[in-house]
């Protein structure tokens, strides 16, 4: 099968700009530990939740 | 940290294209230094970096507002030359790889059976470069090269698979 043929036109190999890259790069994990802190809340409010559950049942 | 190579890696991919796995995109934002200079040195070798609009929206997913967002599809797309669509022979692929893998198959997630059905799809020509070694296994995809990232407490290994 020829890949290049299924692939959107490239027009030109884009080479990384090292600099940029590191800073952008620093935004995106900022993003991914306000991420990983909304999923900790949200985990331990699931958690809550379930043993209010579990307390009501008994 | 450093990646660390085999002597003729580069060569071995080089004009080739290789897909990207979620796992690259997390190391690269983690170690960008180190890993801009590798792609680049693939880039440099005319290998071409592609990777799967699922791969994407799994990078993107989470993203707190518009503006994280934005900088997380910039940075996605500083690495990748092109996504790979969703084609209905790849499309097919998946269907048959699920009946591939049997048993082994039920924890995957779509991403990576995707993954499996584009190497499928275009074999020789194309390789997938993955740290989640353990959902490609070699009674299904050929192991072509890896290689190690060295931290201060440990090593990382990477493969690059392909479906002969």
């Amino acid at each position: 099968m020829n890949i290049a043929k299924d692939l959107p036109k490239i027009s030109k190999k884009k080479k990384i700009y090292l600099k940029r890259f590191v800073s952008l790069a620093k935004k995106v994990k900022e993003s991914f530990e306000k991420e990983e802190k909304y999923l900790e809340k949200k985990a331990t409010r699931n958690e809550n939740n379930n043993s209010a559950g579990f307390l009501s049942n008994i | 940290m450093r990646i660390i190579t085999p002597p003729d890696f580069f060569q071995t991919f080089k004009d080739t294209h290789i897909l990207l796995d979620t796992s690259a995109f997390i190391d690269a934002f983690l170690n960008p230094s180190e890993f801009g200079k590798f792609f680049n040195e693939l880039k440099s070798h005319d290998t071409t970096l592609l990777s799967l609009d699922s791969v994407k929206i799994e990078f993107l997913k989470g993203a707190p507002t518009a503006e994280k967002y934005n900088q997380k599809i910039d940075f996605f797309d500083q690495i990748v030359d092109a996504c790979f669509p969703m084609t209905g022979n790849v499309v097919a692929n998946l269907y048959k790889i699920v009946q591939v893998y049997k048993e082994e198959g039920k924890s995957l997630s779509i991403t990576d059976l995707s993954l499996g059905a584009t190497l499928m799809q275009y074999r020789k020509g194309l390789y997938l470069l993955t740290k989640n070694t353990t959902e490609f296994p070699t009674s299904i995809f050929n192991l072509v090269s890896h290689f190690n990232i060295s931290y201060r407490k440990g090593i990382h290994v990477y493969g690059i698979f392909n479906i002969v």
